[in-house]
């Protein structure tokens, strides 16, 4: 395949033209009656320059409070968590080798579950717009990746195997916890499982600014090793003699995507799909090149979580679906298509 | 610049896995620009060895040195240049086109951040030509067969411009026609490019064939070192592989030619 | 490209700090259960209610026609039913709520912090109201009042529910202590009950009964089986929803009790005694009834 930059670079404008539109759009959709070109003033109203040139009283209060309070940071926060997720699972899919390795894989969901039961049942409230449920999901599921790689590490290396092996059996360990938790304080049973399931409906610009720099400096790490991860896919002892200092990379993007994966469950829970199979997706198109699948799978990522969570919130009247349950719907069939696109083109 | 008499040479070195020892004070010296053959039983320590030339592992005692230099002072980078390692053929779903895969040889010279220039472009050809696999240049790696891809492997590891070439059973897997033509390769990478080439090979009579120098390895100690003749001997081979064989000669070459006969 | 990335950073930012704030209302400023200092339009126009509890509260003040949004769960007065609705009562759906643009919202205990935060950051005032004692169900019912311009009717209403409950109290005062037992749930879901700090205890003394669970660390108590069948309650009350007599008498464990064998248990509409509001007084009617039914002339 070859790589033709001036086609990759519009081909990243347009699916970053369409992450920016999918924001608008889904500022503008919503049960609050609010007109889209009152969406548009307030959305213009904020970017400093264009902002001068319209007057403030031209759009009604309850454009503003739901546009930029309740729409936007939702729609911002879905779309980076998205990015996040896929660039994450992309990362551990490199990593792993293994198709299927997503940003939860090394007991990133089971630690932050944990963690997050704890603080349900110890009743922790939120500060500066931050959950503490939030924060004790994000320390517990760090420590639990800490934990599994000190499991993990033997002999001067860290082996892929046992770092899965090690993630399984400590995810096991904390599921059952989980349980034990919510067995022992059932009255907020119902809480912890809503708090897993994965949702934005609450999101703040708090969370969503901490997310942001998160995710700017996960993506960029990630990105940098882009070269590694690619002759690292000849396997970990030929990379080595390749001169690419393979623990290293390890622990770095081990590290990297860790941390994206845990915040992202800190400000939204546990969102399947979107980890596994948008850098799958992706990796279809652009072929296995890392350089080319972390910018891709970001934006596809954040566009397909921005739009599930959009179709979560306005599926059912009334009712805010999981947009974990809108993922799994819409990915796997989707991924399914172009997998069977794909073999037909090989035979 | 004066060019070393030994590539590599190893004094009083130890090495264990976590299982057991497997080499205790091992000596040797690989002359440069030589087709070393690295032969033994199974266990006997072979890809371990090669596997400390390239500090994937590392001694516990002893030193390693490479073109008189002590190996640990090598950067990873710097003995990317200066070793290059070919496994068997991988089995991996690797979607690669060939020459991505043979561009990646030059990691150890462009480093994570340079871009490729028509240089190193020009090598890759290059390094492509030497194996005959330009044909195959833009296909999927994963779409080649043993012979193919095992060149293009060796590709790759021209790819890297090294004086010294290990190889780890590099024919073990082909059928007799890509046996033969992986063997005659490298003996023209060794002929023209003056590579120091060290390859584990399993069949003896390759390795009588195309070597200058044979190491017999057994349970971790150098059972032999030194020419076809005087290393492949029915002593040497019972008391190694604890088989009878017979010795002849081939007829075109005059190098000694081992014949295992199985009882019925 | 990690320009555009650091320019949408920027917006974000830039958003973040730039909340647009309604114009500061005159109006009063009222201390909620939570102590929380809430500055509340003087007469609000347009209620959110957020539990059912306070639903039924802003009816029984008579200020049922300015109510504009309500929970799934608000189901009393049948008039509740028709309102708009929005969301559960501990997941409250913020667009909905935009959509009902209130001036006041009352809140329950299970609102969400970070739904919290948003209602307040978009500038909507939030009352935390819901009680978890008799007095605090009093004291709700001021606080409720007085927010939405119905003080008077919400002293009325205070005392009216003291003298019923008065004299109901008198009726039974004298009579002898029937242990009784408040069953919230059984089974695999575990036996929960009410414990001390709860009205529903109150209500359950004050209706000449004495709850099991009385000396139990309250508010909730998930009793152990064993015990539950050591205390053997006399009387067992249940929500008409959970199955009621027929089937803990098909129970094991359970159908030992003296209760399910004697047949008295109870199955009520649980809403009168367990929504902190107006109804505890029929709750507490009912109860006495079915606790001492020749006293109370059942």
């Amino acid at each position: 395949m070859k790589t033709r930059p001036l086609m990759h670079m519009l081909i990243v404008s347009l699916l970053l033209f369409l992450c920016l539109s999918g924001i608008v759009v889904a500022c503008s959709l919503g049960k609050a009656p609010i007109a889209f070109d009152d969406v548009i003033k307030v959305l213009l109203k904020h970017i400093p320059g264009i902002g001068g040139f319209i007057h403030p009283g031209n759009y009604p209060d309850i454009a503003v409070r739901g546009v930029l309070l309740i729409r936007l940071p939702r729609a911002v926060l879905s779309l980076l968590v998205g990015a996040g997720l896929a660039c994450a699972g992309a990362a551990f899919q490199g990593l792993f080798k293994n198709p299927m390795a997503d940003p939860y894989f090394v007991g990133v969901s089971a630690g932050a579950a944990f963690g997050a039961s704890i603080a349900i049942v110890l009743g922790v409230s939120y500060f500066m717009g931050i959950s503490g449920t939030g924060l004790f999901a994000f320390c517990f599921a760090l420590a639990t990746v800490f934990v599994v790689y000190r499991l993990a590490w033997g002999g001067g290396r860290v082996s892929t195997l046992h770092l899965v092996l090690a993630g399984v059996a400590v995810s096991a360990f904390l599921t059952a916890c989980v349980s034990l938790v919510m067995a022992l304080n059932r009255q907020k049973m119902a809480q912890i499982i809503s708090w897993t399931m994965g949702s934005f409906q609450y999101s703040t610009w708090e969370e969503t600014g901490i997310f942001a720099v998160v995710l700017l400096v996960g993506f960029s790490g990630m990105f940098l090793f882009s070269r590694d991860l690619n002759v690292m896919i000849s396997g970990e002892e030929t990379a080595h003699t390749l001169g690419v200092p393979v623990e290293r990379i390890k622990l770095i993007l081990l590290v990297l995507a860790s941390f994206v994966g845990s915040m992202a469950v800190a400000v939204s829970g546990i969102i399947w799909f979107v980890g596994l199979i948008v850098p799958h997706a992706v990796r279809l198109v652009t072929g296995p090149d890392h350089k080319l699948l972390f910018p891709y799978s970001a934006l596809s990522g954040g566009l397909f979580l921005l739009c599930a969570d959009v179709v979560s919130r306005l599926l059912l009247t009334g009712e805010q679906l999981p947009v974990g349950i809108i993922t799994a719907l819409c990915g796997a069939p989707f991924f399914l298509y172009l997998l069977l696109k794909n073999k037909q083109e090989r035979f | 610049m004066k060019k070393q008499v030994f590539a590599v040479s190893i004094e009083g070195m130890c090495f264990h896995y976590p299982a057991g020892q497997v080499f205790e004070g091992l000596c040797t010296k690989l002359k440069s620009g030589c087709f070393t053959s690295i032969i033994g039983p199974n266990g006997a320590g072979k890809t371990t060895l090669l596997r400390l030339l390239t500090m994937w592992l590392k001694p516990s005692a002893g030193t390693i040195m490479v073109k008189d230099r002590n190996i640990q002072s090598f950067s990873q980078k710097e003995l990317g240049r200066t070793v290059a390692f070919v496994k068997q053929e991988q089995s991996a779903e690797i979607n690669f086109s060939v020459f991505e895969m043979v561009l990646m040889g030059r990691y150890p010279h462009l480093g994570r951040f340079r871009a490729v220039s028509a240089h190193d472009r020009d090598i890759v050809l290059q390094a492509l030509e030497m194996t005959h696999t330009v044909y195959l240049k833009d296909r999927s790696f994963n779409r080649l067969s043993s012979g193919e891809a095992q060149r293009v492997l060796i590709a790759r590891a021209l790819a890297q411009q090294t004086e010294i070439l290990l190889l780890d059973e590099p024919i073990s897997h082909l059928d007799l026609k890509h046996q033969v033509q992986i063997l005659l390769l490298l003996k023209r990478m060794q002929r023209e490019r003056n590579l120091t080439i060290v390859t584990v090979l399993h069949d003896l009579n390759s390795a009588a064939q195309c070597s200058d120098d044979i190491i017999l390895l057994s349970k971790g100690k150098i059972h032999a070192q030194g020419t076809a003749g005087k290393v492949l001997s029915a002593e040497n081979i019972k008391t190694v592989y604890g088989i009878e064989v017979e010795m002849a000669v081939h007829p075109r070459t005059d190098l000694p030619f081992i014949l295992p006969f199985v009882f019925n | 490209m990690k320009h555009l990335v650091l320019v949408l950073m920027l917006i974000c930012g830039t958003i973040g700090c730039q909340q647009e704030h309604p114009p500061s209302p005159s109006g009063i400023i009222v201390t909620d259960i939570r102590g929380r200092k809430v500055r509340i339009p003087s007469a609000p126009q347009r209620i959110v209610s957020l539990a059912p509890s306070n639903t039924e509260i802003v009816f029984a003040l008579g200020k049922g026609d300015k109510l504009v949004g309500v929970t799934n769960q608000c189901d009393y007065p049948s008039r509740a039913r028709l309102l708009p609705k929005v969301g559960d009562f501990n997941r409250p759906n913020m667009e909905l709520i935009l959509a009902g643009n209130p001036d006041i919202i009352l809140a329950g205990n299970a609102i969400p912090d970070k739904a919290l935060h948003i209602l307040e950051s978009a500038g909507f005032p939030v009352i935390i109201s819901e009680a978890l004692t008799l007095d605090g169900i009093f004291t709700t019912i001021g606080l409720i009042g007085k927010s939405i311009g119905a003080a008077a009717p919400a002293g009325a209403l205070v005392s009216d529910m003291q003298n019923k409950i008065t004299a109901i109290h008198a009726k039974v005062a004298n009579s002898r202590r029937v242990s009784c037992y408040y069953m919230i749930s059984y089974g695999k879901e575990g036996n929960w009950t009410v414990g001390a700090h709860n009205f529903i205890d109150e209500l359950i003394t004050l209706a000449g009964g004495i709850n099991i669970a009385h000396t139990m660390r309250g508010p909730w108590v998930n009793m152990d089986l064993e015990l539950l069948l050591s205390h053997n309650p006399e009387v067992i009350i249940m929500d008409r929803s959970q199955g009621g007599l027929s089937v803990l008498q098909n129970l094991p464990f359970y159908n030992r009790l003296d209760a399910v064998r004697q047949g008295r248990v109870y199955s009520i509409d649980a809403d009168l005694l367990s929504r902190p509001g107006p109804r505890i007084t029929e709750g507490l009617a009912l109860l006495a009834g079915i606790l001492h039914p020749m006293e109370t002339g059942e």
